[in-house]
């Protein structure tokens, strides 16, 4: 015997999860084209940067007579100052990179592609140009990979492009997507980061970014977007990004940022369904909460 | 004679300013074994939250304000949309870790009117200066902690007419604890914390890397309250 308050919560739960079906459309057949250069581009990440400081420049009250030339001359010294230190921070923290110098060296951007396909579930080709294509939807990336401080999370900033094939000017994605690697556990027999855990890590990283632009632009519009603050593990620390959570799993959570990014970010174990495979997402929090709430 | 009249006015403005500037009340820090010692009743009350908005520190004059006001007025309509909504929680939370304390702690449950409260007379340093017996009473309680967020926002240091950088997100609040038989603080603490963008902050409308930040910075104030309660 089901009561109304029981029979309208199932309907409720039916009418989402089929919304969620629905949303969800076919993928197309799917090229990526593999990016262009002859090295991957890595960069250490300051602990400014870590930090979310930045400096601060202080300048003497202008005489009224030298207020034009104080806002022009601030303006220029700024600029050149800022940019500057900027690349001394850049200088110094790509020290951290020097471990890994001949296994960066060695990783040609296409390579990277072909093996990251290769750990997709997706049926997906791999194209030179965009122009080879023949249909369906095509990829273009452009990655950069950022190692912190402690050698212990990377972070993949990928540039995406998705557009249906011969629609380049009306992308369905154009921005950057983040993948946050789950930190080294500290202390534990995989806690050094070796040359040969940077590249399977940048491999899974990269075939994740796939995998996160290609869900996001088949799950159509979402009523029920609400934003948080979402806490995510960077090191042995926590960081907050403000987005709208649309995927999890593998204890990750994917959301769409206030700058529309979309970032994959690793959380706590009780926060998301665990999984063996490190980079995995699933169906969107509120369907998980909805169908954990119904016990299936 | 236009000399000593100088002087005079410089002594009499000097007197004013020093008027204005109260001493300040320093932190008075939790005992260890404070929650082991108390067990009387503690209220939980929280200062109605004030709307986020800018500050130009440093743009000292009247036509220095106002260029910075008229320089960053779309940033200013941005942050004055931004919600609080999420600061709301704090009093439940730092309730709930007062009970795991085995404190009985009671919730105010209205925002406090700071300004209607009433003065105290004499108050001195190290006594609070608001009377917050009625807090106590309605509780039934002997002591009230109080979480008086003062300002959200975003601030954007001046020279003058020059800003020093970019706008930063801040929060800024103070948490204390009034033993209300003799108004004394237990503790007091203050919370000053600021937040950059990331990346690129000049991005109008909705300024979307300030606006992150200023999110990061709620959750960071809320930790930094709660971890000062339990560390």
């Amino acid at each position: 015997m089901i009561g109304p308050g029981r029979a309208s919560v199932l309907v409720s739960l039916w009418l989402l999860l089929s919304c969620e079906a629905l949303a969800q459309q076919p993928v197309p057949a799917l090229s990526v084209v593999r990016p262009a250069g002859e090295r991957v581009t890595w960069r250490g990440i300051s602990p400014d940067e870590m930090a979310g400081s930045q400096g601060a420049m202080f300048y003497p009250a202008p005489s009224a007579l030298g207020f034009l030339a104080a806002i022009l001359t601030h303006a220029a010294i700024a600029q050149g100052s800022r940019e500057a230190e900027r690349k001394a921070r850049q200088q110094v923290a790509d020290k951290v990179l020097e471990p890994y110098a001949t296994v960066i060296a060695d990783m040609v951007p296409a390579r990277l592609l072909d093996a990251a396909l290769g750990k997709l579930e997706l049926k997906v080709r791999a194209a030179d140009t965009a122009t080879a294509v023949d249909g369906g939807w095509i990829i273009e990336m452009q990655p950069i990979f950022s190692l912190a401080p402690d050698q212990r999370t990377i972070v993949l900033d990928n540039a995406m492009k998705l557009y249906a094939a011969g629609q380049g000017d009306a992308p369905l994605f154009a921005n950057i997507v983040r993948v946050v690697s789950v930190p080294r556990p500290e202390g534990g027999p995989d806690a050094a980061m070796t040359s040969e855990a940077l590249l399977d890590e940048s491999v899974q990283m990269l075939a994740h970014s796939i995998e996160v632009v290609v869900h996001h632009a088949t799950r159509g519009a979402q009523s029920a977007d609400v934003p948080k603050t979402q806490r995510y593990r960077f090191g042995d620390g926590e960081k907050m990004e403000r987005g709208v959570p649309f995927a999890s799993g593998c204890n990750r959570v994917v959301l769409r940022t206030l700058r529309d990014w979309l970032m994959s970010v690793p959380v706590r174990s009780e926060e998301g369904p665990g999984c063996a495979a490190g980079y995995r997402i699933a169906v969107s929090p509120a369907t998980a909460a909805a169908a954990a709430a119904t016990g299936n | 004679m236009v000399r000593s009249f100088a002087a005079a006015c410089l002594v009499v403005a000097a007197l004013l300013l020093q008027g204005c500037a109260g001493p300040r009340q320093q932190p008075v820090s939790l005992p260890a074994d404070y929650f082991a010692t108390k067990t009387d009743r503690i209220a939980v009350a929280m200062v109605a939250l004030p709307k986020p908005d800018t500050e130009f520190p440093g743009a000292g004059c009247l036509l220095c304000l106002a260029a910075a006001s008229a320089a960053n007025r779309q940033v200013t309509v941005a942050v004055q949309a931004w919600p609080i909504d999420d600061v709301r929680p704090l009093k439940s939370e730092v309730a709930a870790l007062l009970k795991a304390k085995s404190q009985q702690a009671i919730e105010v449950a209205e925002p406090v009117e700071i300004d209607k409260i009433k003065d105290r007379s004499n108050a001195e340093l190290g006594f609070a200066r608001k009377d917050f017996s009625s807090l106590g009473t309605s509780a039934g309680a002997g002591r009230v902690l109080v979480i008086h967020v003062a300002a959200l926002g975003a601030w954007r240091n001046y020279s003058a007419y020059i800003p020093n950088g970019p706008p930063v997100a801040v929060f800024k609040a103070q948490a204390y604890i009034v033993n209300l038989s003799n108004h004394k603080y237990e503790w007091y603490q203050e919370f000053d914390l600021t937040q950059a963008a990331e990346g690129a902050w000049d991005e109008p409308p909705k300024f979307p890397g300030l606006t992150n930040a200023y999110f990061q910075l709620i959750e960071r104030g809320k930790d930094s309250i709660k971890k000062a309660i339990a560390p």
